[in-house]
């Protein structure tokens, strides 16, 4: 079967005309894509600040993740590139592969991804300074990002 | 003038290149979708169109200390979004136009935007052809029109599209 080019058109324009950018990162996290590099670039080349401002899509895809983000460090990033939506330095730290990389990012990662090599650190939830962080410059982190 | 009849396209002589290990594995349990930021044209698995020496060259980069194998593959091409058609990429121009619209999305790649065209908006979407440019364009002779580099690219979405496969000799 051919493609329906004039039909695929209007398709698009329909799809984008009646969409918010929510929905849309909604959307790229259900298909899968949004775990990619791409929305990076998005959000973390201006920074936290940018990040901050990304918070509609953060939530959109926290709501995804059931209430979850998570804190992924230097070789998840490399192989795995979730969508990240915020990028700071963390020096040292006690944690597994923190010291790697040197970088944490903050980002909804897919929900159905399996983990791999231990270096993906516990859940975090939005919950800076209680008892499930896990670290209180990831609660800084978090707090800066996503509240 | 009578309708020309749509007839469905295959590929026979598609290349995949990997290591042994993984071609042996592969052999024996099928191809996996890959999903990875790098694949520049989206989830899939990707052969060269006819280049066994193109795969085999990608897999010795990509695996430098292992044997490398490549496979051959009989892929239908089926609901196949193709680059090499000026209407197919106005799709894409169309939907990145739309995400540019968009301040929060202005940075899109190219694997982003695939992976949203045919994930998103139009699901059905089988496989994607595409032709890679040489990084550095040289003609055939002088006045020449054919290019002495690039090749095709065909990313296989959805893996009952590879029709049958073995290790290349």
């Amino acid at each position: 079967m051919d493609l329906d080019i004039k039909g695929l058109k209007k398709k698009i324009k329909d799809h984008f005309g009646s969409i918010s950018d929510e929905e849309l990162a909604q959307n790229a996290i259900r298909a899968g894509i949004a775990t990619y590099t791409d929305l990076k670039l998005n959000f973390l080349e201006e920074g936290p600040q940018k990040a901050y401002q990304a918070r509609p899509i953060i939530e959109a895809g926290n709501e995804a993740n059931s209430g979850r983000l998570r804190i992924l460090t230097g070789p998840v990033r490399q192989y795995y590139t979730s969508a990240v939506f915020g990028l700071e330095e963390i020096s040292g730290g006690p944690a597994g592969n923190r010291s790697l990389g040197g970088v944490a990012v903050v980002g909804v990662i897919r929900n159905n991804y399996q983990g791999g090599g231990g270096v993906i650190q516990p859940s975090c939830p939005i919950d800076p300074g209680g008892a499930n962080s896990s670290s209180s410059t990831e609660n800084s982190l978090l707090r800066e990002l996503c509240l | 003038m009578d309708k020309v009849e749509y007839l469905e396209t295959t590929v026979p002589n598609a290349y995949h290149g990997t290591s042994r290990a993984n071609a042996e594995n592969i052999e024996k349990t099928g191809f996996r979708i890959s999903r990875k930021p790098e694949l520049f044209l989206g989830d899939g698995v990707y052969f060269y169109k006819g280049s066994k020496r193109l795969a085999e060259s990608w897999a010795k980069g990509k695996y430098p200390e292992e044997e490398i194998a490549t496979i051959v593959a009989n892929i239908k091409l089926g609901y196949c979004l193709d680059l090499t058609i000026p209407e197919h990429r106005e799709l894409l121009s169309e939907a990145i136009v739309e995400f540019k619209r968009r301040p929060n999305w202005r940075k899109v790649t190219d694997t982003f935007v695939l992976n949203y065209f045919a994930g998103v908006i139009e699901p059905q979407i089988d496989t994607i052809v595409h032709f890679r440019e040489p990084e550095k364009i040289v003609k055939l002779f002088a006045g020449s029109q054919i290019l002495t580099g690039g090749y095709m690219v065909i990313c296989v979405r959805k893996t009952e599209c590879i029709l049958s496969f073995s290790i290349a000799s």
